[in-house]
Parts: C-alpha cells; sequence; structure tokens
C-alpha cells in the first residue's frame, strides 16, 4: 500500500482519524480563537429561510447576523467530505443508507420520514442540550467542561437504547 | 481569521477529518452502539484524548490567537436541559445515524437520504425556537 492509497483511497485507522480531529480543537482556537461547534449554525440556516422570523430564541447573539463564520463552516464540512470522496475515486450519488434499507425498509418514502425524525431529534434534542457531538464531546470533554460529560453521556445513553431497540428487538 | 468566508478552510479540513475517520458511515455508528465493530469509539477515544492533552498545554501556556487576542477556552454552560436534550439527541442519532457536523459530510459524499437528515435538524432548531418561550419557563436556557 502507498503513502496515497493509506491517506486518500482508504478509510483512515482509528489512531488517525482521531489524532488530526483531537488536534483540530487546539488548532481552531490557535487560529480562529473559537470554540468548535456545529448545530448553532443550523439556527443561522433557518433564519436564511425565515429571514423576518420574530421568535426570541432565533435572534440570539449568534443570530444577528445570518451569514456568520458558521454557514461557511458548514458549507466547509460539505465541501470537504466530497473533497475527501473524488480522491477516494468512487464518488457516486448513493440511495442506500447502509444496512438500513435492507434490515428496517427498502422503500424510499419511508426511509425519507424515518431520516427527517431522527433529523428533527438531533436538531430539537441538540438546541436543549445546548450543543451537538462536536461542541460536547470532542470539545467539551476535553476542556473539562461538566456539561460536556453530562450532555455526552445523554448522547451514548439515547443511541444504545434506540440503535439496540431498531436491531436487536424490532428489525 | 477575521471574514465569515475564510472559514470554509477549516470547514473543508474538518469535513475531509470527518469522512476519512468514518464518522459519515451509518454502519460505523449502528455497530459502535451494538458493540460489533468498535472503530468510531477508538476513534473518538483517541480525539478526546488528544484533544485532552493539547487543550491542557494551550491552557498552561496560554499562548495568542492568530485573531491577535490570547486564545479563550470559552465551554457549554451546564443546566436542567444538558442531560435531556443530551438523550433526545441520542435518539435522533440512533435513529439516523448521523449528527449535525457528520450529516454534512453524507451530503458530501452524496449520500442522498442525508437530505431528509439535514432537514430535519433545521425543523428541529426551529421547533425549538417555536417552544422556546415555554422551555424557558422550565429553566432551558439558549
Amino acid at each position: 500500500m502507498t503513502m496515497y492509497d493509506f491517506l486518500f483511497i482508504n478509510p483512515w485507522p482509528w489512531w488517525l482519524g482521531g489524532a488530526l480531529i483531537g488536534l483540530f480543537v487546539p488548532l481552531f482556537y490557535l487560529t480562529a480563537n473559537l470554540p468548535l461547534g456545529v448545530s448553532t449554525g443550523y439556527g443561522n440556516l433557518c433564519k436564511i429561510v425565515v429571514r423576518n422570523t420574530k421568535l426570541e430564541a432565533l435572534n440570539a447573539k449568534p443570530y444577528k447576523k445570518i451569514f456568520t463564520w458558521r454557514v461557511f463552516f458548514i458549507i466547509g464540512i460539505f465541501m470537504g467530505a466530497a473533497i475527501a470522496k473524488v480522491l477516494s475515486g468512487d464518488y457516486t450519488l448513493i440511495t442506500e443508507m447502509g444496512r438500513f434499507n435492507s434490515t428496517v425498509t427498502g422503500s424510499f418514502t419511508l426511509s425519507m420520514l424515518w431520516f427527517f425524525t431522527g433529523g428533527v431529534l438531533l436538531g430539537f434534542g441538540a438546541r436543549i442540550a445546548g450543543g451537538c457531538p462536536s461542541a460536547h464531546t470532542i470539545h467539551g470533554i476535553p476542556c473539562l467542561a461538566p456539561s460536556g460529560f453530562l450532555a455526552t453521556a445523554g448522547f451514548f445513553a439515547g443511541g444504545l437504547l434506540v440503535v439496540n431497540l431498531i436491531y436487536r428487538i424490532l428489525f | 481569521m477575521k471574514k465569515p468566508y475564510m472559514f470554509l478552510l477549516p470547514g473543508i479540513v474538518f469535513g475531509f477529518l470527518l469522512s476519512k475517520a468514518g464518522f459519515s458511515d451509518y454502519d460505523l455508528f449502528m455497530d459502535m452502539f451494538l458493540f460489533t465493530d468498535l472503530k468510531l469509539i477508538w476513534t473518538m477515544f483517541t480525539a478526546i484524548g488528544v484533544a485532552m492533552v493539547s487543550m491542557s498545554i494551550v491552557r498552561r501556556f496560554k499562548p495568542r490567537s492568530l485573531t491577535g487576542e490570547p486564545v479563550q477556552i470559552k465551554t457549554k454552560q451546564l443546566h436542567r436541559g444538558t442531560l435531556i436534550g443530551g438523550l433526545i439527541f441520542g435518539a435522533g442519532w440512533g435513529i439516523s445515524g448521523a449528527c449535525p457536523g457528520t450529516v454534512l459530510a453524507q451530503l458530501g459524499e452524496g449520500k442522498i437520504l442525508a437530505v431528509f437528515t439535514f432537514l430535519g435538524i433545521a425543523c428541529g432548531v426551529y421547533l425549538f425556537a417555536l417552544l422556546y418561550p415555554k422551555l424557558k419557563k422550565m429553566g432551558i436556557p439558549l
């Protein structure tokens, strides 16, 4: 296996992905002086659609301006993953989501509803918890924030419960 | 970094890392929660460990950021919603096999169903904003 294959074709081993994602946290502070976080930016995306909303939560400090760094960070994540996939040489549009469609349902309509429902819980839960795994787990725990430990316990407890319910009991 | 558009670059780096590390892989998340393949757990532990050590160095030496200000570590407040919100989020994580960051990586990789997870997240955030007057009374801050 050449170095190129190792870095760009194949999925990375856990230690490489883990180490570089871990280093992202201090590097984001050293370059931008900001804590890593993604989910707040979805509020900015909401405001692109409902620009003149009077809702207090969408007029909080991060949303005074719509196109803040968070929007560009979100677009960047999309682009970065696209670049990774193109470099690996097998970029195609994929309609299945792993084992989901062979186990739970093959229907595209039901899949749409399923993933949309999951998304609503993600967005709603993240705003209640004050963040998602990037802010709470990858950033919060290493910064020794009590909220990071507790939110992460919630993320994993919820995920464990639901995934085992889906794949070990229901389907 | 001062201009918002400059954040495309760290975004691209983060998206590239998420994708190569396997965080955009639905099956790997299911395997993690079913304990059938723990790759993502090891990746996460490594990330947390590396970030913890490097952030303790940052805390110790208090360097300046490229923005010119001294690095200021900002963590989230602990409140009544932290655990319950985490549990709701976890349920969504289990259903969709994604989170608000990794769904963007799934989209970038061309996974069509991620579009609906993505739209769901935006709607969930809007739902929170709609219910916020009530949630605020229950002691859940923004």
